[in-house]
């Protein structure tokens, strides 16, 4: 089974991001503001957090995950849950 | 008594299967140009009738942004557009309405039934493990169009979508007009839209045996209105709105007057859910010229309900005799759905566009495919080729599963 790391989490978190906001993945970078340099609304956030729920197969603090700031604290915080 | 306020209409805008502009709208009408075609969006097999009337001219990435898109189903998509059309020729946006003066209605029958069908299908049926997305609920609220118009031009008056079925759209009109009348609001954004060709729906049409089964290879031919032939309707898809706006909003901010809209008969049948009864029908005519104040012989061209099929059209011509008598079989009447299909919840909207064109354009539309007509539709039907003929007032029939009647009364502009 392929190791996950954060490296991983992270690409895949800009994979999710950019598929449900229409834009491409090499334009996004963990440091970005969710709402102010992504456009991020909450509805597009769930789309988001099931996408990754999905693929790492967990399950997500969605009210944690709507008051984030950065792509950069998903991260952190699928990191956390996968024991990364 | 008391004097009404003189209601008019300051603007027009059509999403439609005959053309997404008011002057495509209006010749394809005139010449009788059909929108009906084989369906191909998706497989009908199963269903005896394989047409629809599609909006085949709508291009959704120049109207919408990506959560646009996300969030407006296809008939909050076509309601808005015909907003848009109708808001610009108003000049609406000149207008500040903080002060909540301009409200919208919207009818429509089956609202966000393409999202329901879609989420259902994948929930059931596809392979996804996440089948629903987060913007299916404000995909399938019917009110999501009458919401999404006031967002878009900042309208915060009154705001409601309604559903009465087929008259819909005629309805959320005749309200419109009554809220202006009331003084409510000094304009109001008013029609109908529906997106309803879904597989699931056209089999539920098609298991009422109302739907034209008989023109698959020749779609243009299938709805045929007071013909001897007829067999059934074909559904369509599409949006009409109008602003109407008191004379008095009007004539302050000098803006072109289209033609007036002078009255609303609404009323229900109250006899059977899918049955019209002649009483009823005959009873929305005639509350609608009493709203006018028109006498019968004012009236100089309708737009019949017309659906096409066998228990409809006999009926409204009985009506229509009930009230214009000796007259009925002389007064144009003529039905649209003969070239675009019936489109539920629109319909009624796009039909009143329609006859509010006629009157401006002292025009009757024709009735398409009225080769043999029928001696029980007594009335001129208005065959194949429009006709010039003079049109001071005119009405547009809306009727509806239910029994909710919707008749509008619209006169030429005269200061």
């Amino acid at each position: 089974m392929e190791t996950i790391t954060r490296n991983t989490i992270e690409q895949t978190c800009l994979e999710a991001i950019a598929k449900e906001m229409g834009l491409k993945s090499s334009d996004l970078n963990a440091e970005m503001n969710l709402r102010d340099d992504l456009d991020i609304v909450s509805l597009d956030a769930m789309n988001i957090i099931m996408a990754l729920e999905d693929e790492f197969k967990i399950e997500a603090d969605i009210e944690t995950i709507l008051e984030m700031q950065k792509v950069s604290d998903i991260v952190d915080h699928l990191s956390e849950r996968i024991n990364v | 008594m008391e004097t009404k306020q003189r209601v008019v209409v300051t603007g027009r805008g059509v999403i439609s299967p005959i053309g997404s502009s008011i002057s495509d709208y209006w010749e394809s009408l005139r010449m009788g140009v059909s929108g009906v075609r084989k369906i191909i969006e998706f497989d009908p097999t199963g269903s005896a009738c394989q047409i629809a009337g599609i909006v085949t001219d709508f291009d959704s990435d120049a109207h919408f942004n990506l959560r646009e898109k996300k969030s407006y189903e296809r008939f909050t998509q076509f309601g808005l557009a015909a907003a848009f059309q109708a808001a610009e020729e108003a000049e609406l946006q000149e207008l500040e309405d903080d002060s909540g003066e301009i409200g919208v209605i919207m009818g429509t029958g089956v609202g966000g039934i393409t999202s329901y069908a879609k989420a259902y299908d994948a929930l059931f049926a596809g392979p996804e493990e996440r089948p629903i997305d987060a913007y299916t609920i404000p995909r399938i609220m019917n009110s999501a169009v009458s919401s999404a118009i006031a967002i878009s031009l900042g309208l915060r008056g009154p705001n409601f979508t309604l559903n009465t079925a087929c008259s819909s759209g005629g309805n959320a009109v005749g309200q419109a007009m009554q809220w202006i009348r009331e003084g409510r609001t000094r304009a109001v954004i008013c029609g109908g839209t529906e997106a309803p060709v879904t597989y699931g729906l056209l089999r539920a049409w098609d298991a009422l045996g109302v739907l034209s089964r008989k023109h698959n290879g020749t779609p243009e031919t299938a709805c045929r209105p007071f013909d001897k032939n007829r067999s059934g309707f074909v559904l369509a898809e599409g949006a009409a709105v109008l602003v109407l706006e008191s004379l008095e909003s009007a004539q302050k901010r000098n803006v072109p007057v289209l033609g007036e809209i002078a009255g609303f008969g609404s009323n229900c049948d109250a006899t059977s859910l899918t049955n019209p009864d002649e009483n009823g029908v005959a009873d929305a005519i005639r509350l609608a010229l009493d709203d006018a104040e028109l006498n019968p012989e004012d009236i100089g061209y309708i737009n019949a309900h017309g659906t096409g099929t066998r228990l409809n059209d006999p009926l409204e011509c009985r009506a229509i005799h009930q009230i214009f008598g000796g007259r009925a079989a002389t007064l144009p009447v003529s039905s649209n759905k003969s070239v675009f299909g019936h489109s539920m919840g629109a319909s009624s909207a796009l039909e009143a566009l329609a006859t509010l064109l006629a009157v401006q354009n002292d025009c009757a539309p024709p009735t398409l495919n009225c080769d043999y007509q029928d001696p029980e539709c007594a009335i001129d039907a208005v065959p194949n080729n429009s006709r010039e003929v003079t049109i001071d007032a005119a009405l547009s029939n809306s009727f509806a599963f239910g029994g909710s009647n919707a008749v509008l009364a619209f006169r030429k502009w005269k200061p």
